[in-house]
């Protein structure tokens, strides 16, 4: 036994093995699991006070454990205010006697009315804080945030429809844009200063159901569900809102609001992004064989953009040479349902005629919008210095307003239309 | 020679122990004396062929007669001095009252078993056989494998008061002679009393005894032990034990099964791969499991957290006292069904996986997914059965590595644990071996495994004689 | 009891291939463009260039002296007393990268993934193992590599390859100037330089003829998996590359929820953790060479023991601290680098030229 024990003792590794186990093993014995000690937190919103003393006021959509066997999620919004967004965050531990952790933080949504101050003042903690995920969705509310976040909450428990997954549907179909914290940050810091926030608006309930605003059939079913869940959620004085998705978002500028764009002047913007081809295009009153004063409505297929640039004497001409392969799938006619199959449709040259002009004053239209306002969501920057940095710098140069270049560069758009 | 007197003298000899019989024969006027142990003997042998046909002679009883008499094979002229040896190893010794001159007739019997499958390796198709306690037919199930003057087996006897049999038993010109050598003079240099198993010997003859981790192969079937030979590999087999071992070895002997063998090659790597997840998920489970629960929580996807957290809520332990205690408690599960006869054992499992488990969880004791961390991680563990032992070890080692200081001990519990493997090279051959060094050619029969017509090399993890398989 | 063994060409690459890339995947890429913007890109590349002539170096010393070790080599051209001091630069330039590697990483950890934790719990779980691992020697070390090296390379290969999806953005080039790159290069010089650990240990390597470029290939794998590494992050975080300091955890985290897998950056999080003690143990086992070279008749037990009691005063003093910790890296460890950019090489080389004019003499 002696011997045995004169081995142990010569075998550093078990010594300190044992070591760990008496210091550490025995603390963690009493250690309780690390979620009871933090408050997960999924959503932050973010609003503004009415009162001077604080600047701002936090609201958390915390996930609270309870005692359950299956899968529940329980979600609570718990408010703290402050001078600055560490202070609210202490606050809020404060109050639910846990540390708030980020790492799980999905969503964070700014009342509009913080946006008309340069919004990065406000996200800068969010940004520099390790803890929290880069892929973080950012959004907008036209009303209070915290009422949002009750909102989120609400349509979690009723639909677990995920405020994030409609951030994510909106990238995909309508912004172009990854909305997240990250990326907006990229946006500012980037040559052009823009980025892009998504706007989501509260309405208030009265259906109970998931509204999407320009969709009636969707609304109407969202009305008929309403009705069988009414009597648990009318229980309450509070006021409840529906999320509302217009598809909208915000413009932004080294940080400052420039405007709000409609889903539609996002989807005309879309057109200069390369690889971004959905949505549909309707033509009006089309008269040509065989169709005969009808609605054709067309959804893009396919879509392949070539773009060059070219300084001719000094100023840069954007040429963009768009193909489109569009599939025709509603013909609305005048003398009821139109009897042939539109699957096999190829288009005539008059419809294709039909197709450009339409596609080229829907991308008149957004770049009106982004002349305008002069933030160059679309990225010709980065297109034309890469072709020729010397001549756009000299170009830049030339400018009286260097903001203002999207005003002097020529576009040239050329649109070609095939069929499926 | 007076036999009275003898037959008296070998009996103090052996402590007049009950066993020990003697029997007298007079014939014209000689006297012969039978003496043998009644429990090492056939008996039905000795009357027949050796008591019968010496009572019928009627002759002149002489040493040399009664030597062509017996009609047993194994007859030899021995000396006074070994009788009392002999007689112990189940022989008659036949004296005379005219000669001075002593016979042994072996007609050694003692009950065995016969060959049946081994409960530790069975396989869906191959050979069932399985060795059993007695050298003499685990020496035939070798034996009949191999119709080559190529097999040799050599004896040894270690074990002061045993004096146990050891046959070391390899293919010439294929076994590294160093390595015959050496197991025979660590064999001359052991010093015990006795050797009851051949597991005695696995300590003994280790390069670190002191070692948790197994350093020389066990197997229990002829099979088996016939592929290990042929890849150069020495076997030891040692008498009263139906455990044979093979030296060198390797850890990935571990995760081969003869039943890899004797299956399609793809199956069976898959079925490697799945062993190598059983023995990730035994050993780091539970560990990965606590060290997340009480210092990660962060890397946690939210929907697990979610579960963990409203699951845990309502247990009145801290993670680590109800991991240690749903493990705790499957290790005596496990005991009691070793050790209870088969009809208890449906019994225990029904305690076990129902009251214990599901209305322990139900009554808000344990939490379900740590009762399937633990359930998962102790299932696992018998995919390499003959790791059992230590990967258990690791597995509790590692839970408390996890609980005391998370991931970053785990790791290096880790990193320990294998670095230690590394530096273990018996009798030459790196413990883990064709993967670190690696070894291309050893890895055809790896975590992967190759047809055998592409396996042409023996193994190069440890020397050997001859590297090709084939003759040409 | 010392194993201390030799190991072979591909033992010797692998070792080699976890030097070259593990402390340059977690810090480097974020400060390279804080320094110089996209175009910190080319710091490494000039940099690797160097170290590739390094290995080269060595690749000729172990032509000309096949078995002899580091130490005999200097002395016999400089003398002892020179020798002495060489020895113990290295070893104080090894010590001070291990107290740069052990910081970063604890900064890393102690931001991601231990909350609640403190140096002791880190150097509690650190020196045992990375003791262990030089103590057993290099050959240990060069199987245990090994033996991890596809998972490591799997994590690499998964973690550039998911990181390509979170690229969609384009970048401007021509942003800094070449002094500006010049300068990053300077400044983190110190994190390059490993190679030199190969002269150390060169008595313990045994490469044949034809397996030099099994070496080689490996230098190249390493240095093109940091050049991956920090291209896809630059490309993945683009203009705000400098707010993200841990790159490799960076670009699993930033692509987390791709494909519905949950948290994918406790894949990274493994891998360097996992390298944190390999590189440690690797430096450590340089600085018992150096030690066993000053104080030859010294038992291995005294070098454990300098080696902890400086790490541990070392790391209690040096408070933890990024901003501090990268300063430390920036201005003052360049001048150790010294060291091995310029003494070293120019030893061997004097070394090489002296041998090849004895061997042209007879």
């Amino acid at each position: 036994m002696k011997r045995f024990f004169k081995k142990i003792w010569k075998t550093p590794m078990v010594m300190i093995f044992i070591f760990i186990t008496a210091i550490y093993g025995f603390s963690a014995l009493g250690k309780s699991t690390e979620i009871n000690r933090f408050a997960v937190v999924t959503a932050i919103g973010i609003d503004n006070m009415a009162d001077e003393n604080n600047q701002f006021e936090l609201s958390f959509l915390t996930f609270i454990p309870i005692a359950e066997q299956t899968f529940t999620e329980t979600y609570k919004v718990i408010t703290a205010k402050g001078d600055s967004f560490v202070e609210a965050i202490d606050y809020a531990g404060q109050y639910l006697g846990r540390e708030i952790g980020l790492s799980h933080l999905r969503t964070v949504v700014i009342n509009e009315d913080l946006l008309q101050n340069d919004v990065t003042k406000i996200l800068d903690y969010l940004t520099r804080e390790k803890e929290v995920p880069s892929s973080t969705k950012l959004i907008a509310t036209d009303s209070s945030a915290k009422d949002f976040l009750s909102a989120m909450q609400k349509l979690d428990m009723e639909s677990s429809i995920k405020v994030s997954e409609m951030v994510n549907f909106n990238q995909r179909y309508i912004t172009a844009t990854d909305a997240s914290l990250e990326k907006f940050f990229k946006g500012y810091f980037s040559p052009t200063h823009a980025s892009i926030i998504p706007i989501f608006s509260l309405e208030k309930d009265e259906e109970n159901g998931i509204s999407v605003a320009n969709n009636e059939a969707q609304g109407g079913e969202g009305g008929s569900q309403g009705g069988e869940n009414g009597g648990q959620t009318g229980e309450g004085e509070n006021i409840s809102y529906n999320i509302v998705n217009g598809g909208e978002a915000l413009i932004f500028k080294n940080g400052f609001l420039k405007r709000q764009l409609s889903a539609d002047d996002l989807k005309n913007i879309n057109y200069f992004r390369g690889n971004f081809s959905t949505g549909a295009l309707t033509i009006k009153n089309f008269s040509g064989k065989p169709f005969e004063n009808a609605n054709l409505t067309f959804n893009i297929y396919d879509k392949k953009m070539k773009t060059k640039v070219v300084f001719e004497n000094g100023i840069p001409v954007f040429y963009c040479d768009i193909k489109f392969t569009v599939v025709l799938n509603g013909v609305e006619e005048d003398n009821g349902m139109f009897d042939e199959n539109v699957d096999l449709y190829l288009i005539t040259s008059k419809a294709a005629t039909e197709i450009e002009k339409k596609v080229k004053s829907n991308m008149a239209d957004g770049l009106a919008i982004m002349r305008e306002v002069k933030v160059d969501i679309a990225d010709f920057y980065t297109k034309i210095y890469n072709t020729d940095k010397k001549s756009f710098k000299r170009f830049l140069d030339s400018l009286d307003d260097k903001d203002d270049y999207l005003n002097h560069v020529l576009f040239k758009t050329r649109v070609r239309v095939y069929s499926r | 020679m007076d036999i009275k007197n003898e037959i008296k003298k070998i009996k103090t000899n052996l402590h007049n122990s009950i066993d020990v019989s003697d029997r007298t024969l007079e014939k014209n006027g000689a006297e012969i004396g039978f003496v043998y142990l009644k429990s090492m003997t056939d008996n039905a042998i000795f009357a027949d062929a050796i008591y019968e046909p010496i009572s019928r002679f009627s002759g002149e009883i002489s040493f040399e007669t009664v030597k062509e008499l017996v009609q047993v094979n194994d007859v030899e002229e021995i000396k006074k001095s070994e009788i009392t040896q002999k007689v112990l190893k189940g022989v008659v010794v036949l004296m005379f009252s005219n000669s001075d001159k002593v016979l042994a007739i072996d007609i050694l019997k003692f009950l065995t078993r016969t060959p049946s499958e081994p409960p530790t390796s069975p396989v869906i198709m191959g050979p069932r056989e399985g060795f059993t306690e007695d050298l003499k037919t685990n020496i035939t199930l070798i034996r009949r494998r191999f119709y080559s003057e190529q097999l040799v087996l050599e004896e040894a006897v270690v074990g002061s008061s045993t004096q146990t049999k050891i046959a070391i038993c390899y293919l010439d010109g294929i076994a590294d002679p160093k390595i015959v050598k050496d197991i025979k003079k660590r064999l001359s240099k052991i010093k015990i009393d006795g050797v009851i198993d051949s597991y005695y010997l696995l300590t003994l003859l280790s390069d670190r005894p002191d070692s948790m981790l197994k350093q020389i192969g066990c197997c229990e079937k002829p099979d088996i032990i016939s592929a290990k030979l042929l890849e150069g590999r020495v076997a030891l087999i040692v008498d009263g034990s139906p455990i044979v071992l093979t030296i060198p070895f390797v850890l990935l002997e571990d995760l081969q099964n003869s039943n890899d063998y004797y299956t399609n090659y793809i199956y069976s790597s898959f079925l490697r791969f799945i062993r190598l997840m059983g023995i990730f998920l035994a050993v780091f489970g539970p560990g990965v499991y606590i060290a997340l629960q009480l210092f990660h929580y962060n890397v946690l996807p939210i929907n697990y957290l979610i579960t963990i957290a409203d699951t845990t809520q309502q247990i009145p332990f801290t993670p680590f006292i109800e991991i240690l205690f749903i493990s705790l408690l499957f290790q005596i599960l496990y005991e009691v069904s070793l050790r209870l006869p088969s009809y208890l054992g449906l019994a225990t499992s029904i305690v076990g996986a129902l009251i214990l488990g599901d209305t322990g969880v139900k009554a808000g004791l344990i939490s379900p997914p740590t009762v399937i961390v633990v359930a998962i991680a102790k299932i696992a563990l018998y995919t390499v059965p003959e790791q059992n032992a230590q990967i258990t070890i690791l597995q509790f080692v590692f839970l408390v590595l996890g609980a005391s200081v998370g991931l970053l001990g785990i790791i290096g519990g880790a990193i320990y644990v294998l670095a230690y493997a590394n530096t273990i090279e018996n009798y030459g051959a790196p413990y883990l071996a064709p993967f670190s060094p690696f070894i291309l050619s050893d890895n055809k029969d790896g975590l992967l495994k190759v047809p055998l017509s592409d396996m042409t090399n023996r193994p190069k993890s440890f020397s050997n004689e001859k590297k090709e398989r084939t003759d040409d | 009891m010392i194993r201390d063994k030799a190991i072979g060409a591909w033992q010797t690459g692998i070792i080699l291939f976890f030097l070259i890339f593990a402390n340059k995947i977690l810090i480097l890429p974020s400060l390279l463009f804080n320094n110089a913007k996209f175009e910190g890109l080319i710091a490494p590349i000039f940099l690797f260039l160097i170290e590739l002539g390094l290995l080269f170096l060595f690749y000729k010393l172990k032509i000309k002296f096949p078995k002899e070790r580091f130490f005999d080599v200097i002395k016999n051209n400089f003398g002892k007393v020179v020798t002495i001091i060489v020895f113990f630069l290295i070893g104080i330039y090894f010590l001070g990268k291990m107290v740069l590697l052990y910081n970063v990483t604890y900064i890393f950890f102690r931001n991601l993934i231990y909350k609640e934790s403190n140096n002791t719990l880190f150097l509690i779980c650190l020196l045992p193992v990375v003791n262990h691992l030089a103590i057993c020697g290099v050959r240990t070390i060069g199987r245990t590599a090994q033996l991890f090296l596809p998972g490591v390379v799997a994590i690499l290969i998964f973690a550039v390859v998911v990181g390509v999806f979170g690229i969609n953005s384009s970048v401007i080039m021509e942003q800094s100037t070449f002094s500006n790159i010049a300068l990053s290069a300077l400044r983190h010089v110190s994190v390059f330089g490993d190679t030199i650990i190969l002269f150390l240990f060169m008595d313990k390597i045994n490469i044949k003829k034809g397996e030099w470029k099994v070496v080689f290939s490996f230098f190249g794998a390493g240095a093109a998996s940091v050049m991956a590494i920090i291209v896809v992050f630059f490309l993945s975080y683009t203009y705000t590359s400098f707010l993200h300091p841990f790159a490799f955890f960076e670009i699993l985290s930033y692509v987390k929820e791709y494909g519905g897998l949950g948290r994918l950056d406790i894949i990274s999080m493994i891998l360097i953790i996992f390298l944190t003690y390999f590189q440690l143990a690797i430096y450590l086992k340089a600085f018992f060479v150096c030690f066993d070279g000053i104080f030859p008749k010294l038992d291995r037990i005294y070098s454990v023991l300098t080696f902890n009691f400086i790490f541990i005063i070392l790391i209690y003093v040096a408070v933890i601290n990024l901003s501090r910790i990268i300063i430390y890296a920036e201005y003052y460890l360049p001048y150790l680098s010294i060291i091995a950019f310029i003494i070293v090489p120019a030893c061997c080389f004097i070394a090489l030229i002296a041998k090849w004019r004895k061997e042209k003499r007879e």
